[in-house]
């Protein structure tokens, strides 16, 4: 690949970093990621993305800007309420690196269609709002061994890790089962303070960016909590279970679990 | 003998808004149940009523899972740090909206009053056409999931058919 004077200028930053360089710029330039939600952590993960020039960038979500989104959700603007989130993300990275070809998918989500969604892409971002969602971009991700960015938060509690299929621990070793509806209390009764996902959303673009450079040390086997109230970042292990019902010895998850159906058990 | 337990934002309703707090114990469960003594209520919801803690919580001894030690038994020293974390999801407010078909019949029936007032719901009814023999309905219904699953149960068993709005028609 050869860089134009434009791009040579517009990644100068990163190209003169030994762990980036030419090549590694070339190889995010040549990356495919999809980001799966286009909402708090999707805007500062996607912008970073963008801005660092992944060559594709795949973004999910079927809702629509609402106005109560705009305290946290930075790609949207006031002028953007009512259209698709993912037309509002798409033009935001058009404004900032024309380098970027972002493919939007006004879909939801399901067992369906989310190995067909995944199967083009290098690495995976979790930035979804609900658990039955994460459930499956996990299971999925295991079976089709895509490395997955996981970020979730609530109110002024943030969590981030990595999983990399058949080297690490995947979401299920870490919670095996989802919540029952009523014993977590849902965002809209306690809300989440605006710059959490900024901070954990960047986070996963960060993670994205060495997975696919090869560099650093990931998140894999590492869960990072972050409490934004009292401004603590902790490190937990986070390890293979062996228990675990997807990869463990004697796995019980062997396809998809549909949204529906998952939503019943919950229940 | 002093062991820290640092609260995740969820629970701390219950530790008067306290991010972390000083209990002590030997083991983990001791260390739950004094926990509970001075928090009533934090203990279930941590535990199951067999002692097992809940599958979508996890409870660290230091960095390390309990999972992968002796559980609940799991030795506790002084100045260890116990750290709770639950499974949490993140986004936003669950609002959803439907098209609500009357049938005839059920149209001067005051249902969407019913559903505010007999479920957690916040109903807003973003635009309607009614006449005698019709009657559609675009409605949003904001709560939480379990809630706006009772509601819509509830309408159809009154004959409503209820369909949710996949693409934001009504903004």
């Amino acid at each position: 690949m050869e860089f134009t004077e434009e791009q040579i200028k517009r990644y100068a930053r990163h190209i003169i970093l030994p762990e980036v360089g030419g090549k590694g710029q070339e190889r995010l330039l040549s990356s495919k990621v999809l980001l799966i939600g286009a909402g708090g952590l999707g805007a500062p993960c996607g912008y970073y993305l963008g801005a660092a020039g992944i060559g594709t960038l795949g973004i999910v979500d079927f809702d629509t800007v609402d106005l109560s989104n705009l305290q946290r959700q930075i790609w949207h603007g006031t002028a953007d309420v009512g259209r698709y989130k993912v037309d509002s993300a798409s033009d935001s990275i058009a404004r900032i690196n024309p380098d970027v070809s972002v493919i939007t998918y006004k879909e939801k989500i399901d067992s369906k269609n989310i190995k067909d969604l995944i199967k083009d892409y290098d690495v995976i971002i979790d930035a979804t709002d609900n658990f039955p969602t994460r459930y499956l971009i996990n299971d999925a991700c295991y079976f089709m061994r895509k490395p997955l960015v996981y970020g979730s938060l609530f109110r002024f509690d943030g969590q981030a890790t990595v999983f990399l299929p058949g080297e690490g621990p995947c979401y299920r070793c870490l919670f095996p089962a989802p919540p029952p509806v009523g014993l977590v209390p849902s965002c809209q009764e306690s809300g989440v303070l605006g710059v959490l996902p900024g901070i954990i959303g960047a986070i996963q673009a960060n993670e994205a960016i060495k997975i696919i450079l090869g560099v650093g040390k990931t998140l894999n086997g590492r869960l990072l909590i972050y409490d934004a109230l009292d401004m603590r970042f902790t490190e937990m292990k986070l390890r293979k279970d062996k228990a675990c019902p997807l990869c463990g010895e004697n796995p019980s998850v062997f396809d998809l679990i549909d949204y529906e159906n998952f939503c019943d058990v919950r229940n | 003998m002093s062991i820290k337990v640092r609260i995740p934002t969820p629970l701390r309703s219950l530790t008067d808004g306290k991010a972390e707090v000083e209990t002590d114990g030997v083991t983990i469960i001791e260390v739950i149940d004094n926990l509970e003594n001075n928090f009533p209520g934090i203990k279930e919801r941590i535990c199951e009523q067999n002692n097992r803690i809940r599958r979508f919580v996890n409870v660290y001894l230091n960095d390390e899972d309990i999972r992968f030690m002796d559980n609940i038994n799991s030795p506790v020293k002084d100045g260890n740090v116990i750290s709770i974390i639950p499974a949490i999801a993140g986004g936003a407010a669950e609002r959803k909206k439907f098209y609500l078909n009357y049938p005839q019949e059920a149209i001067k029936e005051p249902l969407i009053y019913l559903v505010g007032k007999n479920y957690n719901i916040i109903t807003n009814i973003r635009s309607a056409s009614i006449s005698n023999d019709i009657g559609i309905i675009a409605i949003e219904l904001e709560g939480e999931s379990q809630e706006i699953e009772k509601a819509v149960k509830f309408l159809e068993s009154k004959g409503i058919t209820v369909e949710p709005i996949v693409l934001d028609v009504v903004e």
